[in-house]
Parts: C-alpha cells; sequence; structure tokens
C-alpha cells in the first residue's frame, strides 16, 4: 500500500467518524468537532481499516491526519 | 465534602479526594497552558490548595475525586460532582481536568454520571463549559448530551467574563448516553490489558 493509498482510506474514514469531508491538512486544534471520544473512535476505525494496533504511547500523539499517515507507514514498514 | 462514594469501571477509578492530593491538583490543573486557559485559576501554592481541600470536605452536597488508573492506582485526572439540590435532584459535574496523554476522559465521563444516576440517585446531571472550550463542548455533543442554553458572561475569571454552554443529561437519556460510552470504555480498557 502506498503513501495515496494510505491517504485516501485514511480521508474516508476521518469522513466517516466525524461526519463530514476532511482533507489531508486535518488536525485536531482546526477540526472542533475532534474530540476525545471522536478521538478514539476515529483510533479505532483506522486500526481494524489497516489492521494495525496503535500503542497507548502513541494514541494521544496522533493528533493530525499527517500524525496518522506517518505512523501507519511505520507500522506497515515495520 | 467527607465522603466514601468511591467508583470503578474497566480501567479507571473515582476515588474521594484527600488533604494529600493538593500537590497533584495544583500540578495537574496548572502545568499544561492548553488546558489551563479553560480552568478557573488557582493559587499555584500547595498549602492554599491543602487549605482549599479542608474547606471543601466540610462543604455538603460537593463530591470530587481524584481518576486513577485501577493497575497502578498513578493518578491521572479530577472530577467532581457538586451543586446538588436534593429537593430537585439534580447536580453539576466538572471540576474535569486530565493530565497531558491520558486516555482516561472517556470512562471518567462515564463514571461520574454513574456516580450522579446510580449512586446518588440524581434525576438529571448537567455541566457547564467554556464556550470556547470547543473540544469539550464537542465532547459533549458526541456523548449525545442535549445543549440547552447558552449563559452569557456566566464565567468570571481573570478580569474577563465567558459565555458558558450548559448541556443536560437526564434519567431518560442516561441509558443511551451509556451506550456511547461504555463500548469505549471498555475497548480502551482491554488495549491496556492487551499491552501488558
Amino acid at each position: 500500500m502506498n503513501r495515496t493509498d494510505v491517504e485516501r482510506d485514511l480521508l474516508e474514514v476521518f469522513s466517516a467518524v466525524l461526519g463530514h469531508p476532511v482533507d489531508t491538512t486535518l488536525t485536531r486544534i482546526n477540526e472542533p468537532g475532534w474530540d476525545s471520544l471522536k478521538h478514539m473512535q476515529i483510533i479505532f476505525a483506522v486500526e481494524e481499516k489497516f489492521g494495525v494496533q496503535f500503542t497507548e504511547e502513541e494514541i494521544p500523539g496522533l493528533d493530525s491526519f499527517g500524525k496518522f499517515a506517518g505512523q501507519l507507514e511505520r507500522h506497515h514498514a515495520a | 465534602m467527607r465522603h466514601d462514594l468511591r467508583l470503578e469501571g474497566y480501567a479507571f477509578a473515582l476515588r474521594p479526594v484527600t488533604l494529600e492530593d493538593a500537590e497533584f491538583i495544583v500540578q495537574v490543573r496548572t502545568s499544561d497552558p492548553r488546558r489551563v486557559r479553560y480552568l478557573h485559576p488557582i493559587s499555584p501554592d500547595v498549602q492554599a490548595q491543602r487549605d482549599w481541600i479542608a474547606t471543601y470536605l466540610e462543604r455538603e452536597n460537593d463530591y470530587y475525586w481524584v481518576i486513577e488508573r485501577q493497575d497502578t492506582q498513578a493518578a491521572e485526572g479530577l472530577i467532581g460532582i457538586y451543586n446538588l439540590a436534593p429537593v430537585e435532584r439534580t447536580g453539576e459535574w466538572g471540576r474535569w481536568v486530565l493530565k497531558p496523554g491520558s486516555l482516561a476522559a472517556i470512562e471518567s465521563a462515564w463514571l461520574v454520571y454513574r456516580a450522579g444516576f446510580e449512586s446518588l440517585q440524581l434525576d438529571s446531571v448537567y455541566c457547564l463549559t467554556l464556550a470556547n472550550n470547543r473540544p469539550v463542548v464537542s465532547f459533549h455533543d458526541s456523548c449525545g448530551l442535549q445543549p440547552v442554553a447558552l449563559l452569557k458572561n456566566h464565567f468570571q475569571f481573570d478580569g474577563q467574563q465567558h459565555d458558558a454552554v450548559k448541556h443536560l443529561c437526564s434519567r431518560a437519556t442516561w441509558p443511551a448516553v451509556s451506550r456511547r460510552l461504555e463500548p469505549q470504555a471498555q475497548a480502551i480498557a482491554k488495549r491496556f490489558h492487551s499491552m501488558k
């Protein structure tokens, strides 16, 4: 899975959880609907979609679309 | 209020605040600038906080808890129910603050509602959030709570007045709110256990 595929699927997950279309500039700061409940819903949905499991230490720091994409690349490379 | 109401969930528990928590309270309420701007300012002096707790312990209708991890007993945050109106059977929950990086938000909210509806037998629990604290306003919306009022200039601190959003959870809506929170709390706890 290349970066483009990852980003496409990731955008689908974010849009589904947040309930509206998003783009790759999405961050927790600029998206008011990305609250603590939605954060965990995003985490679990991304894990299911991509077959990965983020660690307890990784979860709080995943606060932007870019960080999710980067972390997924690292998980898939490992 | 001096009480012994303890709530245990899947990964976290609420235990009564004691005088010995003064240092933690000062630390968690003053150390993260992103959160401090949404909180009533407190003195950084631990003895002043100890004095505040001593006064709180004598005050009726006020429950204040430390949120702690059950597996480590590490304190991760604070939460409370206060302004209890015994006749109306209602109360306000708040004083909610977590250490940066804590995953206790969902379960601590679920536990405080359980305290309100199951332990204290309230008919409704409400919360007042700074209107510009959009992540927390959104959290209450995501829980399925109804925003019932915008209270103009409700909070006063730092020499300014601030609007508040009032969200209400009634006994009738609590089961639906619980259905949104409890499965997420369970999933987070399962994560903690699987990572050991």
